[in-house]
């Protein structure tokens, strides 16, 4: 059943690299624009997924199936991880009525809207000036746009989680140049054993972040 | 025994220690403290320059790594016991045993480009000890990630770059480029300047003793692995790398040396003592000559030594001065004394005055620089200005601080483990000329770049 399922995949996989790399293209920016926009962290995770498998699927047929495969097996473990820490800190604020630290640092709407469409702009004006002499479209674009984002995310940060998530992003779009310069697989494997350690640091020091809140404003007002 | 048990079984004791709750932190030290003391005798028990194959790749241990790695795993079981003292055992334990286990394999695998890469991996489970209770720490651990995990794109580049280079030497720009592309991940890793607030923050509320280990252990094996892949591949190492690298330290050792004046916490003056001392050894091991990379490596031994003296007598000051406020029949605060003695020598160790390890370490790295830098010494006596001024600001403040009991009572064993450490630190500065002799015996096989 997984094995068909699996092949299923790989086979879409590559047809959308192969055919649909301009719709994919549209879909990475529009998860980059949310992923910067969204204020709640749990839709930011989503964002971020969807644009980790956006790039996955442009990336497809220049990686192939071992370095795809360990791509696909580290962004789960990715998800989990984040699943999980969102839970346990949702459960927590829940079961003791404290405040679940969420409001502290947290940029308004029309400011990540602001800066959403100022990683657009950075975006296309790298590409009209230099990079899109040098590299095709389909790889100028996604490495370009996922680094500004990164950036981007990295200095609107209002928590560990969310610095984890601008991280991630900048690896994406160092992967993205890397896929096309002979990837070895021990590497990449190790690059992917990495974005997990990532996301696991990042969730603990966010919720001994959330803890360090919870003490100083929960305790205080009980 | 095989090369990889040094991997495995730390990871294995991580994996345990983990697994345990965290009310039983003493059994969890416990552990960690067997664990780490297993893996220094195993390292110590290797065959020296046999080559396995494991995972299809080649490990060897040569005498600088085993030296190394039995250096680490010693000074780890040291730090478990002050984590111990410091009430911070359960979070301290189980990432640095993790992290000890990566940095074996980065230490003995033969090959550049995963060594480098496991770097990165053993640095980014170091967060995870991050105690919740301090916010200083919980900004440092995050900025730490930050600097950690963004280099690593330039390891696999440069170092395949190197190899190319090494095939094809009509290309000498590949070489100068991917010499250039090591330069940014070592500086990051090392948390040089611009970065080298980042320890500093980590322990600008309390000690912290995952901040310890990564100035004795992390920063060790950064000097190995860097040293390593500039005898490799001797075209990387320019005179153009090399000074911007000089700076990079110089700029450490000023800027942190001299911010600790400002800082109100003992623990942050030790982070930016640290730091600068960093910087002067990274001065040290820029010039490639074999003074400057002795003076360099003995520089960061006594530095390791005296991180362990002043984080100990951190440690043990709590329970020190409430030990002593409750004997009223002894009119002298024995206790407090031995734990600020102890917290002064390490710092001032740190800062380079005499006999210290710290003035031998920098006499020599001063003779291999003084022909290019004029105003070296200034810049240097600056940093120890600002060292000498913060320690004398908190260490008052400490021996006049309000005692608190701590919640396991541990008698004098910590000030006993202090008294320990001030005599390796006496002895390291006493006995400099033996120190210098046995660290060129040891660490030879990277010895001499030019």
């Amino acid at each position: 059943m997984l094995p068909t399922l699996l092949r299923e995949l790989f086979q879409q996989l590559e047809f959308y690299s192969s055919h649909r790399a301009p719709q994919l293209l549209i879909g990475l920016a529009i998860c980059g624009f949310l992923l910067i926009l969204l204020p709640d962290d749990r839709l930011a995770i989503l964002a971020f997924l969807a644009q980790r498998l956006v790039a996955l699927a442009l990336l497809w047929s220049a990686i192939q199936v071992p370095l795809g495969t360990t791509s696909i097996i580290a962004s789960t473990a990715v998800a989990v991880i984040y699943a999980v820490t969102e839970l346990r800190l949702f459960l927590a604020a829940r079961r003791k009525a404290l405040p679940d630290g969420r409001g502290a640092g947290r940029i308004s709407l029309p400011f990540g809207a602001l800066a959403a469409a100022l990683g657009l702009l950075v975006t296309y004006g790298a590409l009209q000036t230099w990079v899109g002499d040098l590299l095709p479209m389909v790889v100028a674009f996604p490495a370009i746009l996922l680094t500004v984002n990164g950036f981007l995310v990295l200095l609107l940060a209002s928590n560990a989680g969310r610095t984890g998530l601008g991280i991630l992003t900048l690896v994406d779009a160092c992967r993205v140049l890397y896929a096309l310069w002979q990837p070895n697989l021990l590497v990449w494997g190790l690059w992917s054993a990495c974005d997990v350690l990532v996301a696991v640091s990042a969730s603990h020091v966010h919720s001994a972040q959330v803890a360090s809140l919870r003490a100083e404003t929960g305790e205080g007002a009980t | 025994m095989k090369l990889y048990w040094l991997t495995a079984l730390p990871l294995a004791g991580s994996a345990v220690a983990f697994l345990l709750p965290r009310r039983l932190r003493l059994y969890m030290a416990a552990l960690g403290l067997v664990t780490a003391l297993a893996c220094a005798r195993l390292a110590l028990l290797m065959p020296l320059d046999n080559s396995t194959l494991f995972l299809g790749q080649q490990w060897m241990l040569d005498r600088a790594g085993q030296s190394l790695l039995t250096l680490i795993y010693i000074a780890t079981a040291m730090m478990i016991v002050v984590a111990v003292v410091a009430e911070q055992a359960d979070w301290f334990s189980p990432p640095v045993l993790a992290s000890c286990g990566l940095l074996s394999a980065a230490v003995a695998l033969r090959s550049a480009l995963l060594s480098f890469m496991l770097l990165p991996a053993a640095l980014l489970v170091l967060p995870l000890s991050t105690l919740p209770s301090s916010p200083g720490a919980v900004r440092g651990a995050t900025r730490f990630l930050i600097w950690v995990a963004l280099p690593i794109l330039c390891v696999p580049v440069a170092i395949t770059m190197l190899q190319r280079g090494a095939l094809t030497p009509d290309q000498p720009g590949l070489t100068e480029l991917s010499a250039w592309l090591v330069l940014p991940p070592v500086i990051m890793w090392w948390t040089l300047f611009p970065f080298d607030g980042t320890t500093r923050l980590w322990s600008r509320d309390q000690l912290s003793v995952t901040s310890a280990f990564l100035w004795t252990a992390k920063d060790g094996v950064i000097v190995y692995l860097l040293l390593a892949l500039w005898r490799q591949y001797p075209l990387s190492y320019t005179r153009d790398v090399a000074g911007v690298l000089n700076i990079a330290g110089l700029g450490t050792a000023v800027v942190s040396g001299s911010l600790a004046f400002a800082q109100s916490n003992p623990s942050a003056v030790l982070a930016c003592a640290a730091m600068s001392e960093l910087g002067i050894a990274v001065q040290g091991i820029s010039v490639g000559s074999t003074d400057g990379v002795l003076g360099g490596l003995f520089l960061l031994l006594s530095r390791s030594a005296a991180v362990l003296l002043a984080s100990s007598a951190l440690a043990a000051a709590r329970s020190a001065l409430a030990r002593d406020a409750e004997s009223n029949a002894s009119p002298y605060r024995w206790r407090s004394v031995i734990v600020l003695v102890g917290l002064a020598v390490g710092v001032l160790s740190m800062a380079g005055l005499p006999p210290l390890g710290g003035f031998s370490a920098r006499q020599q790295i001063y003779a291999a620089l003084q022909p290019e830098n004029r105003y070296l010494l200034l810049a240097w006596l600056s940093a120890t200005a600002g060292i000498v001024l913060g320690l004398v600001r908190t260490g008052w403040s400490l021996w006049h601080a309000e005692p608190t009991p701590s919640s396991e009572p541990l008698y004098d064993l910590p000030v006993l483990l202090v008294l320990c450490l001030l005599l390796l630190c006496l002895w390291i500065g006493l006995r400099s000329e033996a120190t210098a002799r046995l660290l060129s015996e040891l660490f030879r096989d990277l010895l001499p770049l030019s």
